[in-house]
């Protein structure tokens, strides 16, 4: 991904949010005019290194675009919690849950200081309520991008020696 | 409407004619009369004229005849003035009336029509379709009467001038009965095949279009071309036709009543001649001849009137031709309060072709019982709960409260026990005051279903916006409010907090605010703020003033900021027009942009007109209406453009020269930014933090809000600002709140009822953990052994909390019981809980 991803001297942050999503699965498909308005709807947030971005079994409704920084995805289980993986700068997750209300079964914590764009269901659906046709092309993505997910869990399973913790968090999708 | 009135659907059309206009009706043919027989004035005036003034030369019976001529002329005139004045307002009172009964009767119809009915059918049928049997209303009894009167008359008078040439020259009017009939079918008949071919040809011109790539990469325009020519060519004929046939009903009507003049001329000249007509009674004839022809065209417009305006209201009143579901009133008791017991008996909602929606459930219980309602989508379990709400109807079986057939109640005894929050809650335009005594104001209001009662208290309504999670939102929307300026005492208050508030806090949320500091630039304040940097005291310098202010004009001349300011403004304005365009009446949606909903329009058109032109080509009132918006611009808040350092920088300088050149000529103009005076232009919270916050995410919001609640306890200022937070004015539909918070409303409506049966039908969907559970705790601690609650579930993890549980599938419910009882019987819940984990 290019420079102008981050705010710079000769580019507004509207522009810089439109290239972002017009690299990303779930908005670039949809037609110019709605993914203007959704780069003029996302907010970007800072966070300081160990904030949670959204804790396990909370419903926070939104996507995430890392800009800076990174962020660890963290499971809690038998009251341990573990790092599942990082996600670096330049990753997107969450569309699933701008999708339809469902609690968390991560927890993502900021690694470092980090900055990301976000993109809440509510602004997703008040969208959606008036281009109704959109709802089409998202599930679409989604599905294309649940499809995509399958396939590499199946190379993963065929590869010898695999470790299961890297199957999950299809849910982030 | 308990009255035993007809209901609207059934009433004809006929039955509005007298309906709240008998005396204007009376008024009308009193005054019908009058002036038909002033039309027969001048046509006597006529023949005296010439007979008697002219023939034998009398000057002064010439006069006299000619004064009467005139004053009949006015006063028809007149009278056809005031005649139009009446039946207009009949009109208008009949639609008006129309409407209402309609709407009211719209309002009782069961909620199943709507599932298959548009709102726009609705908006259609009581705005536009309406309007026609209105216009007839206010023509039935004048227009036939007038012209009815008007023919007669004439012909009376024609008969009595001579019998014979009025029995031959009104031969014509049946012949026309015949012809013109005819020739208007075949204009009918051309009329809707033109609309035929003309659909044709539109979804041909849209086909063409819309694949118009596959045209151009196939070469097939020759293709294209042939299907657009063939239809183009027939609809051509079909046009020159139904323009003929229409011209041809206008030349027929012409020839025949221009043929009366002729057999006039001929049979009453010859009899002139021959001295058995008097030459003015001849001229009188002729007049009186061609008048005939104007009240006969309005006859026929009239049948057109009434055919179309009948048809619309058959249409319309059979479209909403559905029995009232349930009285409103009891008609011989008062409004039961009933025991919150419920019982049903195979209870059973079928929906044509053996498909059960509701399959006997049989179901029993006990007052402030809790009964979780769980299954699939579709399982039934929304739609039972809506039958115990009377909301749908049950086919079958039987379902009762505190023993009284659900079936049998008014509406008045179901809301009188009754609180149901749906799964989409409806906000009403208005404040969150206002939506909360929502229920309060439809039964106990002035214009309540049940005697009038006080309003719920302040504590109350506090009460309650705790109890529903929807606290926060409000201390949110009241710390966001600008107060009145007169209001000092409160403004000395909040002076106090933000004394506190810096010693406490200001140095623990200084990343999240961007403080008021007089060298800096104020990314999170709009360009307005950052060059006055004070209340303005003068009308003058108020924000929606500036634009116009010369002072201020030839301030930013002076300090160089005219031309950088308007073509940010340009930019700005055309960017945001650009990406708001699809989206231009959503409330929620403009926050994020300096532009105000109203104001989309202005600017749209504005941006359209900019377009071409060179920034020294805009003219002053486009100039000020982009200044008065990049005024508002903060680049913090504002991101479709860039705001450049260098201009931030002279921004910087321009907040000094101001206040050298406004304290120099106008001291006492403004008010300049200190610690210890209120900043009127701002909000409560701004006020409290002496900045402004750097991003409206809950999470910083709610940081802050942790700090300032404990202040605002101390001030004893927590209520005051609660209240003010509920007179925001939640927009049209609520949709200025986010989905959660329209739930949230929607459950402290109901709790501050507190109804002796509660429904929540998915209640808590858009709600997070936290709200869930903070609800869930205030229904198990405050309401249970109080209020019978059934609630449709879709989180498991609250099902502990009830006293049954339903599983339903299929319309059915498959198993009930406690939470324990089911998890061991290793059922259906046991299965979907497993599924869960």
């Amino acid at each position: 991904m290019n420079s102008s991803m981050n705010t710079n001297e000769d580019c507004s942050e509207f522009l810089s949010n439109l290239a972002v999503l017009r690299q990303t699965h779930v908005f670039s498909p949809l037609p110019m005019e709605a993914v203007k308005l959704f780069a003029y709807l996302c907010t970007r947030e800072l966070y300081k290194q160990g904030d949670y971005l959204f804790k396990a079994g909370e419903d926070d409704g939104c996507s995430y675009y890392v800009l800076t920084g990174s962020a660890d995805l963290i499971l809690k289980s038998d009251g341990k919690a573990s790092i599942v993986r990082n996600y670096p700068k330049e990753s997107f997750l969450g569309a699933l849950s701008m999708l339809a209300p469902m609690p968390r079964l991560f927890s993502l914590r900021a690694a470092s200081d980090l900055t990301a764009m976000v993109m809440t269901r509510e602004k997703l659906t008040r969208v959606i309520e008036k281009f109704p046709e959109l709802t089409l092309q998202i599930v679409k993505a989604v599905a294309r991008k649940i499809d995509l997910s399958e396939k590499q869990t199946i190379e993963h399973f065929q590869k010898p020696g695999g470790d299961v913790k890297d199957l999950l968090g299809s849910s982030l999708i | 409407m308990e009255k035993k009135e007809q209901p609207i659907v059934k009433r004809s059309l006929g039955s509005w004619v007298f309906e709240g206009s008998v005396f204007l009706q009376i008024l009308l043919v009193v005054i019908i009369m009058v002036t038909v027989f002033a039309r027969l004035i001048p046509l006597e005036m006529q023949k005296r004229i010439i007979n008697q003034a002219i023939y034998l030369k009398k000057i002064d019976l010439l006069a006299v005849y000619c004064v009467i001529y005139l004053s009949s002329v006015i006063a028809a005139s007149l009278l056809k003035f005031s005649i139009n004045i009446i039946q207009t307002v009949i009109s208008q009172r009949a639609t008006a009336a129309m409407r209402s009964h309609l709407f009211q009767h719209i309002l009782t119809m069961p909620l199943d029509f709507f599932r298959t009915t548009q709102p726009g059918t609705v908006v259609n049928s009581l705005v536009n379709e309406l309007a026609l049997p209105g216009n007839f209303i206010g023509m039935a009894v004048a227009a036939p009467l007038t012209n009815i009167l008007t023919l007669v008359a004439f012909a009376a008078y024609l008969f009595r001038l001579n019998p014979l040439l009025a029995g031959i020259s009104l031969t014509i009017y049946p012949m026309m009965l015949v012809v013109i009939p005819i020739l208007q079918r075949r204009v009918n008949r051309e009329n809707r095949k033109r609309v035929n071919v003309s659909r044709a040809l539109s979804s041909t011109i849209v086909e063409s279009v819309s694949g118009l790539h596959e045209v151009q990469a196939n070469g097939a325009f020759n293709l294209e071309y042939r299907k657009f020519f063939l239809l183009v060519d027939r609809l051509k004929t079909i046009r020159i036709q139904w323009n003929l046939f229409k011209s041809a009903v206008k030349v027929t009507n012409n020839l025949f009543t221009s043929l009366g003049p002729v057999v006039i001329f001929v049979l009453g000249g010859y009899l002139t001649m021959r001295g058995q007509l008097e030459l003015g009674a001849l001229v009188a004839f002729l007049s009186a001849q061609e008048k005939l022809y104007d009240p006969w065209k309005e006859l026929i417009e009239f049948y057109q009137v009434y055919q179309d305006g009948s048809v619309a209201y058959q249409k319309t009143m059979q479209f909403y031709d559905l029995p009232m579901a349930h009285r409103l009133l009891p008609q011989t008791r008062a409004p039961l309060g009933l025991t919150p017991a419920i019982e049903t008996e195979n209870l059973t909602l079928e929906i044509g072709q053996g498909l059960k929606l509701l399959d006997k459930v049989t179901l029993n219980l006990t007052p402030g019982e809790h009964l979780a309602l769980v299954g699939f989508s579709g399982s039934g379990k929304s739609t039972l709960a809506l039958c115990l709400a009377q909301l749908f109807d049950y086919t079958s079986g039987s379902a009762t409260i505190g023993g009284a057939e659900i079936s049998d109640l008014t509406r008045a005894d179901m809301v009188n026990t009754m609180g149901v929050v749906s799964q989409h809650p409806f906000i009403f335009s208005g404040t969150i005051k206002e939506n909360l005594l929502y229920a309060h104001a439809a039964l106990h209001g002035e214009e309540g279903l049940l005697e009038q009662r006080e309003e719920p208290s302040l504590d109350d309504l506090i009460s309650v916006l705790q109890q529903s999670g929807i606290f926060v939102d409000v201390l949110r929307f009241g710390l966001n409010t600008i107060i009145h300026p007169d209001d000092q005492e409160l403004a000395s208050t909040i002076i106090r907090v933000r004394k506190h508030f810096q010693e406490e806090f200001g140095d623990k949320i200084d990343e999240g605010v961007e403080f008021f500091n007089e060298t800096r630039y104020l990314n999170y304040s709009s360009i307005s703020d950052n060059i006055i940097f004070g209340t303005p005291m003068d009308q003058e310098f108020q924000a929606d003033n500036l634009a116009q202010s010369s002072f201020f004009l030839t301030f930013l001349e002076d300090a160089g900021l005219s031309t950088p300011l308007l073509t940010l403004a340009r930019s700005l304005a055309e960017q945001t027009v650009d990406i708001l365009k699809i989206f231009p009446d959503e409330a929620l949606l403009f926050e994020q942009s300096p532009l105000k909903p109203e104001e989309f329009d202005t600017y749209s058109t504005l941006v359209t007109g900019i377009r071409e032109k060179a920034l020294h080509e805009i003219d002053p009132a486009e100039g000020s209406a982009l200044l008065e918006l990049v005024l508002r611009f903060s680049p913090g808040r504002h991101k479709t453009v860039l705001m450049p350092d260098r201009l931030k920088d002279l921004v910087l300088d321009g907040r000094r020269m101001f206040r050298e050149s406004i304290l120099k000529t106008r001291p006492h103009a403004i008010t300049f930014l200190q610690k210890d005076r209120y900043f009127h232009t701002h909000t409560i919270l701004n006020n409290i933090l002496f900045g402004r916050a750097k991003s409206l995410s809950t999470n910083v919001q709610e940081k802050i809000n942790q700090f300032i609640v404990r202040l605002l306890v101390a001030e004893d200022l927590l209520e005051r600002v609660i209240e003010i937070g509920m007179a925001f004015d939640v927009g049209t539909s609520g949709n200025r709140l986010s989905g959660g918070q329209q739930q949230k409303i929607a459950i402290a409506r109901a709790f501050l009822r507190s109804p002796s049966i509660l429904i929540m039908d998915e209640a808590t969907s858009a709600l997070d953990n936290r709200s869930q559970q903070r609800i869930q705790k205030v229904l198990a601690r405050n309401f249970k052994g109080k209020t019978t609650l059934i609630a449709v579930v879709h989180r498991l993890d609250t099902l502990k909390e009830y006293d049954k549980i339903a599983f339903m599938k299929s319309g059915k419910i498959v198993e009930i019981g406690n939470y324990d009882e089911l998890i061991k019987q290793k059922g259906y819940l046991y299965e979907l809980i497993h599924e869960h984990q």
